[in-house]
């Protein structure tokens, strides 16, 4: 072979893995990426020098393999929110970040795989009672150079973790609100602000008691629990799926309980209630009925005969 | 003095009266029907369940574990050609299915410190009408740090989350969780710019607070402006990363 032919093939390769690298890319771009994660939330209660063992099952729902990263940071609760931010490491000595170990090495994931993520917490044998949270984050690595925006997902379990001993589970109900007037048989929605007050998250369950005006309960309605974490402020609500039709006056006693401790907070309201529809008819009825006593009234004799 | 009811009779006597304006004859069907249909329309669910069998039940409780899946449209986004006063935009779609009761969160950060769109030496500023996103601690009605675009004014790369209930193409449902009071009350002239976050600090952008079976949609825009003094050239991005977690 001459030169000439040896540096035509070799240009020919050259760009043909040129083009095909290409099309990887392009293809890569345009893909969907995605995971899917179990658990998404882990609610733990660990005891002071003891240690969690637990999974992590992440799948790759995206279309290609994508090399898939893990990391943990703290969580901080947004005073006076649901919200919270988190950051690689909380104030603290030691946080929730350094008790949970988990493998930082890079992985690959392919399309569709699911994969185990082993983890553990340990929690130090002098760690103070109260709540940590942290997050478990998993992450793909966004291919990079191959566009103007370059995009990533990341994703991860929430870690809500208790060391039990002495603290405080405390909230108080802010802003109960019952609707003021109802005259549908609609479904009714309670709603209130829940402020946790505690050193540690919990969730702010109970019941809602309401009441005619002559005391006696009508229903007994629960309170579903969400996550408040400290510090942190959730609207929360609990609806009467199926109320029989009111009239009145009707009071409602909001109480949130903590098992063992009973109520930590209770609130009260007021509602009115007037069914238009059983009025309207009523007042219906009693109007055919006067009808009905006129006609008989205007149409027919009454007369009262001794019997021969 | 006793009185014997029973040497007396009561004696009813239909008095016929042909100058009367209601026709005797209907009456009674009239007033019947009317009767009944009152009542059915004050009272006829109570009926309906009044009527209804009594039944047994058992109660059962399960708990089932929170799941989260997080998908994004592509992991790249190129903008046409900027013509400097004349912005230009893109979208990334993403997709959240969970079953969390209450929901989840999404946040944006940018992954470099310095300026999101770089080329070389060069940056494109990161601050929309003098804005970078700092998320509020509440949501709905709260405002933040973002603004609408004025075309032709306006600079830099901004983003922004889709507030309509639109079919944004995967699923049936819509976008979940982007607050008015954040993005604009419309996503038309009234559609509020931010710009991405910087690394440090991740913020929410997004808290869709409920249970989608569904799962639920988020659209971003992003949308470029540069002044006519921008050094020309191709700009690429440093990765921005959406983060979704359960609320």
């Amino acid at each position: 072979m001459d030169k000439s032919f040896k540096l035509t093939i070799f240009i020919a390769i050259l760009f043909s893995a040129q083009f095909f690298i290409g099309l990887f890319w392009f293809h890569a771009a345009q893909a969907k990426i995605g995971f899917t994660i179990f658990p998404a939330k882990l609610s733990l209660e660990v005891n002071k020098g003891s240690e969690y063992n637990g999974v992590i099952r992440l799948t790759n729902d995206g279309d290609d393999k994508t090399m898939v990263l893990a990391d943990v940071q703290d969580i901080l609760p947004t005073s006076g929110s649901s919200g919270y931010s988190y950051l690689p490491k909380a104030p603290g000595i030691t946080t929730l970040v350094d008790w949970i170990e988990v493998s930082r090495k890079p992985f690959e994931l392919k399309a569709h795989q699911t994969r185990e993520i082993p983890f553990t917490i340990k929690v130090p044998a002098d760690a103070s009672a109260g709540s940590r949270f942290a997050v478990i984050f998993v992450a793909t690595g966004s291919l990079g150079g191959g566009g103007q925006l370059n995009v990533s997902a990341r994703t991860g379990t929430v870690v809500l973790l208790t060391v039990p001993g002495d603290f405080r589970q405390t909230g108080e109900i802010l802003n109960f609100r019952a609707p003021e007037f109802i005259w549908k048989r609609n479904p009714i929605t309670f709603k209130f602000d829940f402020q946790n007050t505690g050193t540690v998250y919990f969730e702010p369950k109970g019941t809602i008691v309401v009441t005619n005006i002559f005391g006696k309960k009508i229903v007994n309605i629960e309170v579903a629990g969400n996550v408040v974490l400290p510090t942190g402020m959730r609207t929360l609500e609990a609806v009467w799926p199926k109320p029989s039709w009111l009239l009145g006056i009707y009071k409602t006693h909001l109480a949130i309980s903590v098992t063992g401790k009973g109520d930590v907070a209770t609130k009260d309201a007021v509602f009115y209630a007037l069914p238009f529809y059983p009025s309207l008819g009523a007042l219906g009825i009693l109007i055919i009925l006067i009808i009905a006593g006129w006609y008989v009234k205007k149409n027919f004799q009454f007369t009262i005969i001794k019997k021969e | 003095m006793e009185v014997n009811f029973n040497k007396f009779s009561v004696k009813i006597k239909k008095e016929l009266k042909t100058t009367s304006g209601f026709d005797n004859e209907k009456f009674w069907p009239v007033f019947m029907v009317s009767l009944a249909l009152l009542l059915m329309v004050s009272f006829g669910p109570d009926l309906i369940e009044f009527a209804q069998a009594a039944t047994g039940s058992v109660a059962l409780n399960v708990t089932i574990a929170s799941t989260l899946t997080f998908n994004m449209d592509a992991t790249t986004k190129a903008f046409a050609a900027l013509t400097p006063g004349t912005p230009v935009q893109a979208t990334s779609l993403l997709w959240i299915t969970t079953n969390n009761a209450i929901g989840h969160n999404t946040t944006i950060a940018r992954a470099s410190t310095t300026a999101t769109l770089s080329s070389g030496a060069q940056t494109i500023s990161d601050n929309p009408s003098g804005n970078n996103w700092t998320a509020p601690a509440a949501t709905s009605t709260t405002t933040g740090p973002s603004a609408t675009w004025a075309n032709g004014t306006t600079q830099g790369l901004g983003f922004r989350v889709v507030v309509s209930g639109t079919d944004i193409g995967t699923g049936a449902s819509t976008t979940c969780g982007a607050a008015t009071g954040w993005w604009g009350a419309t996503d038309d002239g009234a559609a509020k710019f931010s710009g991405v976050s910087t690394s440090s600090s991740a913020q929410k952008i997004a808290d869709c607070n409920q249970y989608l079976s569904g799962g639920g949609g988020q659209t971003v825009v992003y949308k470029l402006d540069t002044p006519t003094t921008q050094a020309a050239g191709t700009y690429t991005s440093s990765p921005i990363t959406y983060t979704v977690l359960a609320n």
